[in-house]
């Protein structure tokens, strides 16, 4: 495959907390334009593997190409055209929302004058200009989680990595966040998120990844996955099924 | 059982189950309570000690007067003064938090109590802090006081009991007071702000009486020859005499404080009700903020970051500003010097005000610089925000040491200047003044460990003695450097220099630069 034609490339990446493997020998690849889904029950290691992709955690093996650049060897450039959003927000509760964009644009380099009027449209289509004046602090879980969305999207990143993106979401909040995901993966971007809500997955996902003990145990389309567990209904039991095989969930 | 006594049982009730509920929050918002029963126990052994020494104290005790003379009088009203201005800060810091960053506050208010109880629950726990805060060293000195002194010096616990009332009602009308007028939430950062002065006050007295010639307030010194030719049984002197357990004055001192507490309650609960609604209600909606010009670089980006995030924290600006109001009387050297000799001779105006200028610049920048370097590069709330960043993590360090430095430039250069121009050797204080700031940030920059903001106070005590070594040696060393061309040939400093250079150095080599932030 060419390698251009990847948003992200997993190549034996590893990662141990003393004698557990928590991510182990993971390999995958992931084009550019799709909406992907990284699905694994609690402490099945996907928040270490987007951890390592973001540059949070040091891997003990293997490596990450993001658009390409490599996370270990030329960290910086890899980091430009990505985004994490943790699922806990990181947010300066003292900051109102433009401040806070303000400093997240200037870490990504963004000029000031393209920052700011970006700022402005994100807060818009979010629904959070009404609320600029105010402190983050005082904001509701999922106004906060829109919030970390508005600075993830600030530096237009190729690839937006969200780790439980929906947590705390009211409905209507949660289908602002995944019309603005879908909207954004039609515009040649590539998104990939892990969810516990596997409607969202089933509905939005191109492609579905499924980890267990820090393997990757299943990788397709919801039909190929269908085929390969030999569950013909909905992703919830697919998932069930073929986490089951190694006692997931 | 008539209506009335039933009543007044229910209340009573009440009062008791909300003086239990506020102890059992006391209990549960500190992480550690061994602490009072190791204050017990401190008193208890002080009083069982003090007690045995008592039994084997002979009684002849030197014959000491029913009426006090004025000195000794005066003498225990500053006393009272000094602890009274300790409860007044301790009750306004305390009285926001007991107030309004409770979250029980909606319940109780949502009850079927009396709300007049309920503040009245919270000023009784108000009094008691402010009883406690000054009770760790009163209690013991009033006791050593009575065993070796008189017994009667046991009027000091129903004095400091009058006094913590009267601080507790003062510090509602003060809380509460602002409330009215700024509403609830911007209460949260002056009351802070009002308590640290209330602290610092009776030091800052002290300190301008040093630098203020009194010939030149003919008012204030007539009123010092006026308070020391009072007589003892003025009304003035009745907290002092209650110290000596004068029985009047004691019942009066009393009755004072404990009306001007229920006053206190009675005047301030319609306030209360108003700003514990808003506070609970998260306040009135903000109008939009201005929006400014995003920054055109990143240091200038970090600037704006660091310096907002500090002055919308009110405990930050409290311990800050604490920390600022014990520097203003060195800022006095700046704009003058004292023309007294020093007990030993030495005449400080034969060499200028040069001495006092490099304490002030190198001790008091120093040290204030440093403290606001670990706030900004310690104290970082995203640092993984920050990592996931293109932008490396070194640049962003030195961006908020840069951050941390220019304000305190722009407060002292130009008097360093001004007082260069004035005497052309003092521009040598310049050269310290930015060393020594550079240096001692840096060396925090290579030491310091990530800590909450809110920890501030507590991560200061925590820092390691090497560290806290090296910045002291780094401010001896320039001060010296500064200091020693007085009175040797000027090449004595060159070791100083070269000492106050090697300390960072040798700080760089064992860090090998590297940073434990998180970013």
């Amino acid at each position: 495959m060419d390698v251009t034609t990847l948003a992200l490339q997993l190549q034996g990446l590893t990662k141990r907390f003393g004698n557990k493997n928590a991510v182990n020998n993971l390999s995958l690849e992931v084009q550019n334009g799709e909406l992907f889904a990284f699905l694994g029950a609690n402490g099945a290691g996907k928040t270490t593997t987007l951890r390592m992709i973001a540059g949070l955690l040091e891997p003990d093996g293997g490596d990450a190409l993001v658009l390409g650049q490599s996370i270990r060897h030329a960290p910086q450039a890899a980091k430009t055209g990505l985004a994490y959003l943790p699922d806990d927000p990181l947010l300066y509760g003292k900051l109102r929302p433009m401040e806070h964009l303000e400093f997240v644009a200037g870490l990504w380099n963004v000029p000031p004058l393209e920052a700011q009027q970006r700022a402005e449209d994100w807060l818009q289509k979010l629904g959070l200009w009404e609320n600029r004046g105010e402190l983050i602090e005082g904001f509701s879980r999922g106004m906060k989680q829109k919030m970390a969305l508005a600075a993830a999207l600030i530096h237009l990143p190729k690839l937006m990595i969200l780790d439980e993106p929906l947590t705390g979401l009211d409905a209507s909040a949660a289908r602002q966040v995944k019309d603005l995901l879908q909207n954004y993966v039609q515009q040649g971007n590539t998104v990939i998120l892990t969810t516990h809500i596997l409607e969202v997955a089933e509905r939005l996902a191109t492609r579905i990844g499924i980890i267990s003990a820090g393997q990757l145990r299943a990788l397709g389309t919801l039909e190929e996955l269908r085929a390969l567990s030999g569950e013909a209904g909905s992703l919830e039991d697919v998932f069930l099924e073929l986490t089951r095989e190694v006692g997931g969930v | 059982m008539n209506p009335h006594t039933k009543s007044g049982m229910r209340l009573y009730a009440q009062m008791l189950w909300l003086l239990r509920h506020e102890w059992r929050l006391v209990l549960r918002s500190s992480p550690n309570t061994r602490w009072l029963w190791w204050l017990g126990l401190v008193i208890l052994a002080v009083t069982g000690v003090g007690g045995f020494v008592f039994r084997q104290a002979t009684l002849n005790l030197p014959d000491i007067p029913d009426v006090l003379p004025t000195g000794v009088l005066i003498f225990f009203s500053l006393g009272l003064i000094f602890i009274f201005s300790i409860m007044v800060s301790t009750a306004i810091h305390s009285a926001v938090q007991m107030l309004f960053e409770r979250t029980d506050m909606d319940l109780l208010l949502s009850s079927p109590l009396d709300t007049r109880l309920v503040l009245a629950s919270r000023g009784i726990w108000l009094a008691i802090t402010c009883f406690f805060a000054v009770a760790i060293f009163m209690i013991p000195l009033t006791l050593t006081a009575m065993i070796f002194v008189d017994l009667r010096l046991f009027g000091a616990i129903p004095a400091l009991i009058a006094l913590a009332f009267l601080a507790a009602g003062l510090g509602l009308i003060i809380t509460l007071g602002l409330v009215r007028l700024i509403g609830a939430k911007r209460t949260r950062t002056v009351a802070q702000v009002i308590g640290a002065l209330f602290g610092a006050s009776i030091y800052l007295l002290t300190q301008f009486s040093r630098f203020i010639n009194l010939e030149n307030f003919p008012w204030l010194s007539s009123i010092f020859m006026q308070i020391n030719q009072l007589e003892g049984n003025h009304p003035l002197f009745i907290p002092a005499r209650a110290i000596w357990l004068n029985p009047l004055s004691t019942v009066i001192l009393l009755a004072f404080g404990i009306i001007f507490f229920l006053v206190s309650v009675q005047l301030t609960h319609r306030v209360f009700l108003r700003g514990a609604t808003a506070s609970i209600l998260g306040g009135k909606i903000k109008p939009p903020s201005k929006i400014t010009a995003f920054a055109s670089s990143l240091e200038l980006n970090v600037f704006r970051k660091e310096w907002r995030l500090v002055l919308r924290d009110p405990m930050l600006i409290s311990q800050t500003l604490l920390q600022l109001i014990y520097l203003i009387p060195m800022f006095l050297a700046f704009f003058g010097g004292s023309s007294r000799s020093s007990p030993s001779g030495f005449n400080l105006q034969a060499i200028g005000t040069y001495p006092l200028l490099v304490v002030a610049a190198i001790l008091a920048g120093g040290s204030l610089a440093q403290s606001i370097t670990q706030i900004m590069v310690a104290a970082e709330d995203a640092a993984e925000l920050i990592r996931m960043s293109p932008t490396a993590g070194g640049r962003i360090r030195n961006a908020k040491l840069i951050a941390a430095l220019l304000p305190i430039w722009g407060l002292f250069i130009p008097l360093i200047i001004w007082r260069g121009l004035l005497e052309p050797k003092h521009f040598f204080i310049l050269l310290g003044f930015v060393a020594v700031t550079i240096l001692g940030g840096l060396i925090i920059l290579w030491t310091a460990k990530p800590f909450v903001r809110s920890d501030f106070k507590q991560h200061a005590r925590k820092q390691h003695w090497l560290v806290g070594l090296a910045l002291f040696f780094l401010s001896v060393a320039w001060s010296a450097a500064l200091l020693l061309p007085l009175w040797l040939p000027f090449w004595w400093s060159i070791p100083a220099v070269i000492f106050g250079l090697g300390i960072p150095a040798m700080t760089y080599w064992l860090t090998k630069g590297n940073s434990s932030l998180g970013y």
